[in-house]
């Protein structure tokens, strides 16, 4: 019975269907999607732009707001319906149960306060904490995505855009979020940063155990990423299938069209023969 | 960068220095330190580095919106520094072009598709003030860039962000630009469209004979569109040749590590991590050991080159 516990999927989304009211009637911005993340797991959702994942990202975390609706579906966190919760009640699962990293997380930080008030809001809002436990707190988590401690008490504008993408993965863990949701974490990085960051995330999820909702548009990084991959089309899921299943034997259309519109620069490298006779000298540049 | 033709544009030992007058300091920062380049007829070279490293201040220079510090960039052989009389400007506009990367905030919303053409064309003097006459080169461009005719007499809003970055290269098109300076133009638009724009660009280059100066931190957009590659980090090129040359076989460390976070779907993360498993601290190393300005390189291979090391 216990096992039985341990492999309940963390959240299950039931035919969620999302709509936004407009002068012409509703559009249909996710249609009757379903799938399940599994603790620990990096489940991931592709698409382009327009194409409903980011409208999932906040109904899962019950930030849509009108003209948004819900009009049927269910969003269950281990078993509990959070479409049908109070705003006290959702106060009480945002941040502790799941917390979410935004596209572009330069703009999520509010630059008038310092750091360590971000940290203090959000840890003494949802916890009985005092506030010197919560600067105590706030400083391991800084620890945790490698800032120095003691720029706490820096503005958010002192800080570098990747550096400011690990303050927001840090307020997102000082809780215990068992679910993160991720969306477009990295696009506006250049791959550098990119992979220094998604690196660490990686880690601290082994560290931790908590899942990941991954959403971004770049395939090749979310095959590499991910466990599991939805694809969404027009606000339906058309493919969820292993990562590795969904690179190597794409069913729909779709997916293969996405597949094909990305350049690769490593298949030739693999057959890369370089010239053997040139000798190489040095010269002023 | 050897060619049997000459160059349009030739930029020679560029130096670009910004101030910043703060309070009771002056700070100055070295935007480029020592850059040169050649672009040819009908080929596209690549600038590639990460938000910083100097690449968008090249096409600024090039326009002549900021002025270089040191060296001169030679258009034909001809120094910009004296393109000044009106006449001139005016004819060095028609012949460089730019292409941004927000094709929302490109293209005035007041104006038609059509409106945006017509203007070019005449103020370029490249077409008869004559309604019939606009109206068969406009349908004439906007075929060239794969988008109906119908679209000239459309809004920039009732547009996709593709369709608005092809409406910008059909206005290059339009005055018969030499060399075009696309910056990061494909950045902003969804993946599945981002292909057929870059096909578009291939083909004004082949067909046209248009240059190229594209301008990325995407190595991989870069790989599909220009023969030739520089790879810039704080202000210098530190790698240069052969897009596949530079790609394949790089030399330079920052290369390799911007080549390495590129994403492989065939490797898994966990994989990926195993390798490297202090990424951050590798990549910290990196960037403080190709931050020095070096005057000497070595040459690979016949057409690529790479920045020596300080010390």
């Amino acid at each position: 019975m216990k096992n039985d516990q341990e492999n309940q999927p963390i959240l299950q989304v039931k035919d969620l269907v999302v709509e936004y009211i407009t002068d012409e009637g509703a559009f249909r911005a996710v249609d009757e999607v379903s799938f399940d993340i599994a603790p620990g797991e990096v489940f991931g959702l592709a698409g382009e732009s327009g194409c409903g994942k980011s409208t999932i990202a906040f109904a899962i975390t019950r930030l849509q707001k009108p003209p948004a609706i819900i009009p049927s579906g269910e969003i269950l966190y281990k078993g509990v319906n959070l479409i049908n919760l109070s705003d006290s009640e959702l106060q009480a699962y945002r941040w502790t149960k799941v917390a979410m990293v935004f596209q572009s997380a330069m703009n999520s930080l509010n630059p008038v306060i310092t750091v360590e008030e971000q940290f203090c809001d959000v840890i003494l809002t949802h916890t009985n904490m005092t506030r010197s436990e919560a600067i105590e707190r706030a400083k391991q988590l800084m620890d945790v995505v490698k800032i120095p401690r003691e720029r706490i008490k820096d503005y958010p504008h002192q800080f570098s855009g990747g550096m400011r993408q690990r303050l927001v993965i840090a307020i997102c863990l000082v809780l215990n979020a068992q679910l993160i949701v991720m969306d477009e974490p990295t696009t506006a990085l250049d791959v550098v940063v990119q992979r220094e960051i998604l690196q660490q995330i990686y880690q601290l999820k082994d560290e931790f155990g908590f899942s990941i909702l991954f959403i971004t548009h770049d395939l090749s990084l979310m095959a590499q990423f991910c466990d599991r991959i939805g694809i969404m089309y027009k606000g339906k899921l058309v493919e969820v299938n292993d990562a590795q299943e969904i690179r190597n034997y794409p069913r729909h259309p779709y997916t293969k069209k996405l597949w094909s519109a990305f350049p690769s620069i490593h298949e030739g490298r693999k057959h890369y023969k370089p010239n053997l006779d040139f000798v190489p000298q040095i010269v002023n540049a | 960068m050897s060619d049997s033709n000459t160059p349009i544009l030739e930029m020679n030992a560029i130096v670009k220095d910004f101030q910043s007058t703060g309070f009771a300091k002056s700070d100055i920062f070295r935007a480029l330190n020592g850059i040169n380049f050649k672009i040819y007829k009908g080929r596209a070279l690549a600038l590639v580095g990460e938000s910083g490293c100097g690449k968008s201040t090249c096409a600024r220079l090039i326009t002549k919106i900021e002025t270089p510090t040191e060296g001169n960039i030679l258009f034909h052989g001809q120094d910009i520094k004296e393109i000044t009389s009106r006449k001139d400007l005016l004819n060095y506009r028609k012949n460089v072009q730019m292409i941004f990367q927000d094709p929302f905030s490109s293209l005035n919303p007041t104006h038609t598709i059509y409106h945006h053409l017509s203007r070019a064309l005449l103020i370029h003097d490249r077409c008869a003030n004559n309604g019939k006459k606009l109206r068969a080169r406009i349908d004439e461009l906007l075929t060239l860039v794969e988008l109906p005719t119908l679209t000239a007499d459309k809004f920039p809003h009732e547009l996709s962000g593709g369709q608005r970055q092809r409406v910008n290269m059909a206005k290059t098109l339009a005055v018969g630009a030499e060399l075009v300076l696309a910056d990061e133009p494909t950045s902003m638009l969804d993946v599945s469209i981002r292909l057929g724009v870059l096909d578009t660009m291939k083909r004004m280059k082949s067909e046209h004979d248009m240059a190229f100066l594209y301008i990325t931190h995407d190595l991989a957009t870069a790989h599909y569109i220009a023969e030739e590659t520089a790879v810039m980090y704080k202000g210098q090129i530190v790698e240069w040749g052969d897009t596949h040359e530079v790609i394949n076989n790089p030399q330079h460390p920052y290369t390799k590590l911007l080549i390495s976070a590129v994403p492989d779907p065939e490797i898994k993360f966990r994989e990926v991590i195993e390798q490297d498993l202090d990424f951050s601290s590798h990549a910290e190393k990196v960037r403080a050991l190709s931050g020095h300005k070096v005057n000497q390189a070595k040459q690979v291979n016949h057409n690529h080159f790479v920045r020596l090391l300080a010390g």
